[in-house]
């Protein structure tokens, strides 16, 4: 309250009676923005891996270790209070019983915004003396799904880098990191010693695995959200410039080798099946083209737009979209297609969406919820049929 | 609620961003400084208002001050002789109703920025979806986030660009206020001003100490929209004169039988401490009438 020299109470405020909430207002206001953007501007969907019986889902605050065949949570890192201050949505690699991830970062302090963003490698499940945790090398948010290859593992920044580190103790190995012109979000593939990464520059990278230097490039107009995917000598790379794109890995800076056109924009990588390369793009549509010449072999559609990769078992794929955004009913689909000829399977339609790619453990086709209309974070439908079998919530901690 | 919000502020400004930035090749800097002029220039008239609405009540501060302290006990005859000078106490309302009504432009360009500077896939899907369907979003992605040393879809490390939105802010703060008496008493016997003056201090350090946690393209945009507040708000105060609503409503002074307060115009007070109001008027019309 502003007071008069005389002590009194303010005739001013008394007669501006809205400066002060409006003011409180203001404040309030500008608390309530950078709480939500600070919130979304970090918020992505899960990762998902598959090893043996097992998911590994970096769903956020944690990556979960599930075990499928017990329907039970093996465990979860980190856990207490560091639970709330990190973010995990990169798939974690798993290889011979170590899981090695990443973590989006959390700034310095409330008024030194740099990030400090650790890699972890941990036994399965943790707790082994040989984990460990690197926080000194990356400074950006870790988004691609990690890879390990021997003893080596890889990962990608947002801030357009490409580590390799030891991944038996985290040491960095190569003496600086490999910067791309943009980052790289996507599945990366490793063969003949040569890191393969797509990014958002619309060039596709072979690094060197031992030194980390480019050892070859492929140039397009287009960005690759949801990186490439390697069959023996060819790359396959879906962009949103709508085109499919098919490189010959020993021949580089090269043009393609074959080019598919889309109906629109393509996100996910393609899987390659029998010789088929299977895809779906933004306008729901499913498409099998011959991986030799790029032929179109058969196409499906799919309610909405397709962010994921399909997933494959005996002659099956199964596909998870959106339904239209643009609804205010908002829905969500996983569907299964013949890998054949494209014909429907089956469809079910998740209380949440799925935008991480499936995957396929037993008679279950496994998908990880993402949103805010549910608690589940895992659901199951059985891969036959498309009844749905089991979903698991974290929160609850309770299988169904 | 939301449906309207998203179809209805945020679509329609964050396509304006893309179709600038598509225009403009690609420059995220030149698409943000375009834009903002552009929003400065929507809502100008707003905020001509709401300068003038403080110069007049600024001016008007010594009568109000006077007849509130005379008529603090009979608050009707005080509201007749607000009348008499052409002070409405409403007018706070009006002077901030601008601000209200920009609030939801604020609001849009965090989501906005959020949207179109996002650094993950998920943001980008975003994007996609909200994209209308004569842009081309092949031709437009990546969006190009990179100036000089900046991440303009990362809060800035370097402290740089929080630095320079409190400078501007601050600076701009300084010229929507209503300015200190010369001898220094003003701020403390006029409300307005001590409450402008706070301001001036709070809103910047708010804004800047956000710019430490937002997007840095975000703090590029206030500080665009700051230098031009500045530019404006120096036009204002030395271009426009303030409207003068007293000379239109009132043909006699107002006699007030008490002491003037510190920060008062001694030349309008006589001998025995009575005042009299006087009509505010610019100093272009000061001036001209001592000639």
């Amino acid at each position: 309250m502003i007071r008069f020299p005389d002590g009194g109470s303010s005739l001013y405020a008394a007669k501006r009676p809205f400066t002060k909430p409006i003011l409180f207002l203001l404040i309030l206001a500008a608390f309530v923005l950078a709480a939500c953007a600070g919130q979304e501007q970090t918020q992505n969907w899960p990762g998902m891996t598959a090893d043996g019986d097992k998911v590994y889902v970096a769903y956020g605050p944690a990556v979960l270790a599930y075990d499928t065949a017990t329907q039970s949570a093996d465990w979860t890192y980190p856990s207490g209070e560091e639970r709330s201050q990190l973010q995990f949505d990169a798939a974690p690699s798993v290889l011979n019983g170590r899981v090695v991830f990443g973590d989006y970062g959390q700034a310095t302090s409330m008024i030194n915004p740099r990030q400090i963003v650790s890699v972890y490698g941990v036994s399965d499940p943790p707790g082994s003396p040989s984990d460990w945790k690197n926080s000194d090398l990356a400074e950006d948010k870790i988004i691609a799904p990690l890879l390990q290859e021997g003893d080596r593992a890889f990962f990608a920044t947002g801030d357009s880098k490409v580590f390799a580190i030891d991944a038996t103790n985290g040491q960095a190995l190569w003496p600086a990191p490999f910067v791309a012109a943009n980052p790289i979000w996507g599945p990366m593939a490793y063969a003949d010693g040569n890191l393969y990464v797509a990014g958002m520059d619309g060039n596709i990278y072979a690094i060197d695995g031992e030194a980390g230097t480019e050892n070859g490039r492929w140039q397009t107009e287009s960005s690759f959200p949801g990186g490439l995917t390697l069959d023996g000598d060819m790359l396959y790379a879906g962009g949103l410039d709508n085109f499919l794109h098919a490189f010959d890995r020993t021949v580089s800076d090269t043009e393609e080798v074959w080019v598919f056109t889309a109906e629109t924009g393509i996100w996910g990588a393609p899987i390659v099946v029998d010789e088929q390369v299977i895809f779906g793009d933004m306008n729901g549509n499913v498409y099998a083209v011959a991986a030799a010449t790029g032929e179109l072999l058969w196409q499906a559609s799919a309610p909405g737009p397709i962010v994921t990769s399909p997933a494959v078992s005996d002659g099956v794929i199964y596909i998870a979209s959106e339904g239209d955004p643009g609804s205010r009913e908002q829905q969500w689909f996983l569907t299964a297609f013949n890998s054949e000829d494209g014909t429907q399977v089956w469809q079910q339609s998740p209380v949440a969406g799925i935008y991480t790619t499936p995957v396929v453990i037993g008679d279950s086709v496994i998908g990880v919820l993402f949103g805010t209309t549910t608690e589940d974070l895992l659901i199951a439908y059985d891969k036959t049929s498309g009844i749905q079998q089991w979903t698991y919530s974290p929160t609850s901690a309770s299988e169904k | 609620m939301s449906y309207i919000w998203n179809e209805f502020v945020i679509n329609p400004m964050l396509n304006a961003m893309l179709l600038l930035y598509d225009f403009l090749g690609n420059n995220l800097i030149l698409a943000i400084l375009v834009f903002t002029i552009l929003i400065r220039l929507l809502t100008l008239p707003l905020n001509l208002k709401q300068q003038r609405s403080m110069m007049r009540t600024q001016e008007m501060q010594p009568q109000i001050q006077a007849i509130q302290k005379k008529y603090k006990d009979n608050p009707q005859k005080m509201q007749e002789e607000f009348s008499k000078i052409g002070y409405n106490p409403a007018d706070s309302l009006t002077g901030c109703l601008p601000m209200i009504i920009q609030m939801p432009v604020l609001f849009g360009m965090f989501t906005v920025f959020r949207i179109m500077l996002g650094t993950t896939p998920l943001a980008l899907y975003e994007l996609t979806q909200r994209v209308y369907s004569g842009i081309n979003l092949s031709s437009i992605l990546p969006i190009d986030t990179t100036f000089l040393w900046w991440n303009l879809g990362q809060p800035d490390p370097f402290l740089v660009l929080p630095i320079l939105v409190f400078v501007t802010m601050f600076v701009q703060q300084k010229y929507m206020s209503p300015a200190k008496k010369k001898d220094g008493k003003g701020k403390q016997d006029d409300p307005a001003a001590a409450m402008s003056q706070s301001m001036q201090y709070t809103m910047p350090l708010m804004f800047g100490f956000f710019s430490l946690q937002f997007q840095a393209g975000l703090s590029i945009y206030f500080i665009f929209s700051n230098v031009i507040g500045i530019l404006q708000g120096w036009y204002t105060r030395r271009v426009v004169p303030p409207v003068d609503a007293v000379a239109a409503k009132s043909t006699e002074p107002v006699v007030v039988d008490q002491q003037p307060m510190s920060g008062f115009d001694a030349k309008a007070s006589d001998s025995k401490g009575s005042y009299k109001a006087k009509p505010p008027t610019s100093k272009r019309k000061r001036r001209s009438a001592k000639r």
